[in-house]
């Protein structure tokens, strides 16, 4: 593992709570490593796994979900669905040789800017640890 | 991989066909002081796509605008990228421009570049500037896969919903229904009046509670607008802004309210007594009761988990007493369905118990009691009959301590300051004072908040002229002396730096304010939020304190956090206004993203059905149908719709995947 | 017409499927040529033909080179079968190295006292199957495993009249009879565990259907056969990935409020062998489509 491999992550984040947990962190000026590259959805719910498998055929080190902490979806129960469908997707990563650890979930509220900027700084440090995605090198 | 290699030439990208204007903002140095905008102007236009780039210290100002405007008018561009602050932010704003120029606003994208990068980045510039590549990157890709939408228009129906009777719900109700509104008030309580009704005097006037209140009840019911739901609640909410269909259940009470003339003759008559919620438990109510004598709606209520005449008949002794022949055992459940337009929460506190503070005894020593119980005596219509009494031994108490942040500013009950209990506290202790001026009165406190108009002056005549002694320290623990009841309150006086230990006769704890206990149940009803302490969430704390993110729903008073009286009339008076505003119009235009089903490709396997908490897909001759009125654009169904046949309206999967592509392709 | 059909590394089920057209062969041989067609015919090279009909996985360097020699002497190039549209079960070989393949072939899986003769003129296996449409163009699908069939007597049919190739842009669950419900999956079950009612949804009694992922085509023969869809029509005509589409579905149809609703654990849990179930025909043709190497050793 190189000493200067920054990971990439991809992250999708939902307006309500992850978006708005971001810009709190930014509101708040709280500083965090600059390895995430935020989509924004509506609902965590939205997010399909094709994207997430999408995202890591392309070479991004982890993929992170921010959804609605649960009980607290805007759209009542997107995060549960979110939830199940992360969890079946991990097994899957497990089965065809990825680390698991490489999607990751989150529940972020509006206000949680502080742990927004934690999860990063965690989530960062953890894939720099597994090493890079080499998914990509190794395409057909 | 390093994340610096952007290097566009290395990604796969489709040709784009579409024009994207990019507008690089400044936002005086919050972006430009982290992010080299030059270079990330230069960077962009080497972009796919991409006809023009401009920056600017301040998109949002009007020469900003102008830049945008001027850019479509001239048919440079037929999409629009701001590369600026949250869209959270100023994404309307930007759809207004469009707009403006007669330009779709939906095809507009925004990249944070300022919550999301100069301001969380500001000591890695390099980096900074590298993910404002990426993130201009994605939004040009999905700027060129955005579809003009249309909002949709609904029209608003002219009836609010209020949940709660309190002062919140009475002062939005009196101030919709002047203004020509139909209003349901619903209370969940045989009496509107609330917190309020059971309060002697109010700070810092001294006003009698009921004297400015009652009158006030009286108006809301009679007002011609305001239709009163008392003993009633709201059990379902369907439907969305200016179109709320709503199911209100009516508790039976077994006295028609019109014939009751509150005579009171069947009080004597019932056997059965048990503790009277309005008096705080302090003393006795009969099964069939009034909460307090000027209850609005002016009438007896039979509780029914007390009374012992209805199933089976047995007592039944109020029925032959009552002269207009008002009781009616066989009165049953009513539920009736209204339209409403809007809603507005003035659902109110519960005060907090501090039964599990040990430390305090509360629930073990007789007398130390709550702030509230002791409103109830200070009351000249309450148990006591406004004597202060101490409940060992009903004699009058010499010695009196008041405890301040019972279950605030308390990391093991609430963190937040209730607000109000320093000003409460030295209400009572001035009251106290002026019926026994001799006594000793101490305040326990952290530290007097005393913010409000005529409040500080309130405090200094506490202490200088009715002889209050406040010492600050909050109390660590009270002690009893079992002979007498008589207590020890210890606490640290921290002006003078050293312990301190007073004896009493009466403990008062000034208990936080906590969200009503139906909380829960509203928000479940209505899919609002509520913050971490479980008051409702306001849309924006500075700009929008009285909406909720959910259209058509406003909170006022403590539900939205805990207030005084004062300012819980200003902010009913804010949600009042706020419902006016979309009732006034009779329309509301609503975010298009709702979803679109091909029936070509929808194959009937009703996987989507169940998903939508809204109940927007229903199946017709075998397909899958949308309600695009009921659809929110979650999205939900879309990404579970196993034949792709589910479009979700400005997050389709071509856009989000050329935002992933553009994210993570430069590899 | 001349028709060529060139066979890659399969298991002539597609070939079979043709010869089973019967007497609608004959039908099919008045309009045109077969000029080659290894398993079926004897001739061994074949020059410039109309149609080229391309059966089995891309799995060896021959292969590779029998699919761009086809595409050089063929105007219509079509894929019959799940293997070639979309590497088909070959594919699921993609979660393990060829070095291990061969090992557990020819190393570990052979009879104690066996002896293995190195031969140098075997093609070599290629480092991944890829799906033919990854190395050439096409210009036609005929999927299925193998496909049915009346179903490639039509498709044939078409392309030969000249027209281009309609594929059903709906999924299994249109032509499927049984009697279907609002999801709520309480349990996934095994096939075969439990009492199975017949005139239901699989799915919705717990057995993992792959219909509602699966494009239609074949009149859902497995489900009237009594037996729960796999898969081998591919992904719907607007998806991408079924096995992604798949486990969105089957996630998103647990339970949540029943008493007996399973966690997402357990969901992940009793869903065993997620890859093989969801990508059965797929997983060469699919996103990820192949075993990242940092994975446990196979």
């Amino acid at each position: 593992m190189k000493e200067d491999f920054e990971p990439r992550i991809l992250g999708f984040l939902c307006n309500w709570c992850g978006y708005a947990g971001a810009d709190m962190a930014g509101t708040s000026r709280i500083q965090y490593p600059a390895n995430v590259r935020i989509i924004r959805v509506m609902c965590s719910g939205r997010i399909d796994p094709s994207m997430i498998l999408t995202g890591l055929s392309m070479g991004a080190d982890g993929v992170l979900v921010v959804g609605c902490h649960l009980g607290d979806c805007h759209y009542v129960k997107g995060n549960y669905r979110t939830e199940r469908r992360v969890h079946l997707l991990k097994k899957m990563l497990g089965d065809m040789g990825f680390d698991p650890s490489r999607l990751r979930l989150e529940w972020v509220s509006a206000s949680e800017g502080e742990k927004f900027s934690q999860v990063i700084r965690d989530f960062a440090e953890k894939l720099k640890k597994i090493g890079p995605n080499s998914a990509v090198k190794e395409m057909p | 991989m390093e994340l610096a290699q952007t290097a566009f030439s290395t990604c796969r990208v489709m040709a784009m066909p579409e024009r994207v204007g990019v507008f690089i903002c400044h936002c005086g140095l919050n972006i430009a002081g982290v992010i080299d905008v030059k270079e990330l102007h230069t960077y962009t236009q080497m972009l796919s796509g991409v006809s023009l780039v401009e920056d600017y210290s301040y998109m949002c100002s009007e020469p900003g605008q102008e830049l945008i405007r001027k850019a479509i008018r001239e048919g440079k561009i037929n999409r629009v990228v701001v590369a600026a602050c949250s869209p959270r932010m100023h994404e309307p704003t930007f759809r207004n421009v469009l707009s403006q120029e007669g330009m779709n606003p939906y095809l507009l994208d925004v990249a944070n570049l300022r919550e999301h990068d100069s301001w969380v980045h500001m000591f890695e510039k390099d980096k900074a500037l590298e993910k404002a590549k990426d993130l201009v990157r994605m939004a040009v890709a999905r700027a060129a896969k955005l579809e003009a939408l249309t909002p949709r228009e609904v029209s608003v129906e002219r009836t609010a919903l209020i949940i709660g009777g309190g002062i919140a719900g009475i002062s939005a109700a009196l101030d919709l229904g002047d203004a020509g509104y139909k209003v349901y008030l619903v209370e969940s309580s045989p009496t509107v009046g609330g917190h309020m009704a059971q309060l002697d005097k109010t700070f810092p006037t001294m006003d009698c509670s009921a004297c400015i209140l009652t009158p006030k009840m009286v108006s809301v019911a009679r007002h011609p607008n305001v239709n009163l739901r008392t003993y009633a609640e709201v059990v379902d909410v369907q439907g969305y802004v200016g179109n709320f269909r709503v199911k209100i259940r009516s508790k039976p009470r077994y006295v028609d309210a019109k014939k009751c003339t509150a005579c009171g003759d069947c009080v004597p008559v019932c056997p059965i007594e048990v503790p009277s919620e309005f008096d705080v438990e302090l003393t006795w109510r009969k099964a069939i009761y009034i909460p307090f004598p000027q209850a609005v709606p002016t009438t007896y209520t039979i509780d029914d988990k007390s009374c012992i005449g209805l199933k089976p008949l047995t007592c039944r002794q109020c029925e032959d007493k009552c002269g207009p022949k008002a009781i009616n055992f066989n009165e049953s459940e009513r539920e009736e369905e209204i339209i409403a337009g809007t809603i507005i929460v003035a659902t109110g506190y519960r005060p907090y118990n501090p039964s599990k503070e040990e430390q305090y005894g509360y629930g073990v020593y007789p007398n130390v009691i709550t702030a509230i119980e002791m409103e109830r005596m200070l009351n000249a219509s309450g148990p006591t009959g406004g004597k202060v009494l101490r409940p060992s031994d009903m004699q009058e108490p010499g010695r009196i301590a008041f405890l301040h942040c019972i279950g605030s500013r308390d990391e093991r009950a609430n963190s937040y300051c209730s607000r109000i209990c320093c000003m409460y506290s030295m209400k009572q202790a001035r009251q106290i004072k002026e019926k026994h001026p001799e006594a000793e009165v101490h305040e326990f406190f952290i530290d007097i908040r005393a913010y409000g108009k005529g409040f500080e002056e309130f405090y200094e005549k506490a202490a200088r002229e009715y002889g209050v002694t406040f010492i600050r320290g909050k109390v660590a623990e009270v002690m009893e002396e079992p002979a007498t009841h008589d207590l020890l309150v210890r606490a640290e006086d921290t002006m003078l730096g050293r312990p301190v230990e007073i004896e009493t006769d009466l403990v008062i704890l000034s208990t936080a304010l906590q969200p009503h206990e139906q909380t829960d149940q509203v928000q479940s009803l209505l899919r609002i939020s509520r913050g971490p302490e479980g008051f409702f969430s306001e849309a924006h704390p500075k700009l929008r304190p009285v909406d909720t993110l959910v259209d058509g729903v406003f909170i006022c008073g403590v539900a939205q956090g805990p207030k005084d009286i004062p300012d819980t009339v200003a902010q009913s008076k804010g949600a009042a206004s706020g419902a006016a505003s979309l009732m006034g119009q009779g329309k509301v235009t609503i975010e298009p993203y709702f979803i679109s089903i091909d029936e070509d490709v929808c194959s009937g396997c009703k996987v989507c059905i169940d998903l939508c908490p809204y109940q927007a897909i229903h199946i017709e001759q075998k397909t899958a149908k949308a309600n695009e009125a009921q659809c929110k654009g979650c999205g939900v169904c879309v990404s579970s719709c196993p034949a792709g046949a589910i479009k979700a309206n400005h997050f389709t999967d071509d856009q989000l995947m050329s935002q992933i592509v553009a994210a993570v392709g430069g590899a | 017409m001349k028709v060529v059909f060139e066979s890659l590394s399969g298991c002539a089920g597609c070939e079979i499927a043709v010869l089973d057209l019967h007497e609608g062969l004959l039908d099919l041989l008045k309009r045109v040529e077969l000029t080659y067609a290894p398993i079926i015919l004897d001739p061994r090279t074949f020059d410039r033909s109309e149609i080229g009909i391309i059966t089995g996985s891309v799995r060896t360097d021959e292969d590779v080179e029998k699919v761009k020699a086809l595409r050089e002497k063929c105007t219509t190039l079509v894929t019959l079968g799940s293997c070639s549209c979309f590497g088909g079960v070959p594919g699921l070989a993609n979660l393990f190295s060829p070095e291990s393949i061969v090992k557990q072939s020819h190393e570990v899986n052979v009879a104690p006292g066996s002896k293995i003769v190195e031969k140098k003129d075997i093609p070599r296996l290629e480092h991944w199957i890829v799906p033919v449409d990854d190395l050439v163009n096409i210009e036609a699908k005929i999927p299925g495993c193998p496909p049915p069939p009346k179903f490639i007597a039509e498709q044939l049919s078409t392309l030969l009249n000249g027209g281009s190739q309609r594929l059903s842009k709906k999924t299994v669950c249109d032509e499927c009879d049984l009697q279907k419900e609002i999801k709520r999956i309480d349990k996934i079950r095994r096939w075969g565990e439990g009492k199975t009612d017949f005139s239901k949804c699989l799915l919705e009694q717990g057995y993992i259907c792959l219909g509602i992922a699966t494009r239609a085509g074949c009149e859902s023969r497995c489900i009237k056969a009594g037996t729960p869809c796999r898969g081998c029509f591919g992904p719907a005509e607007k998806v991408k990935d079924a096995g992604a589409k798949l486990i969105s579905a089957i996630a998103s149809t647990a339970s949540l409020d029943s008493p007996e609703a399973m966690n997402p654990q357990q969901l992940a849990e009793s869903f065993i062998d997620v890859v093989g179930t969801a990508y059965r025909f797929t997983l060469a043709s699919s996103i990820i489509r192949k075993k990242a190497s940092e994975g446990a050793a196979n």
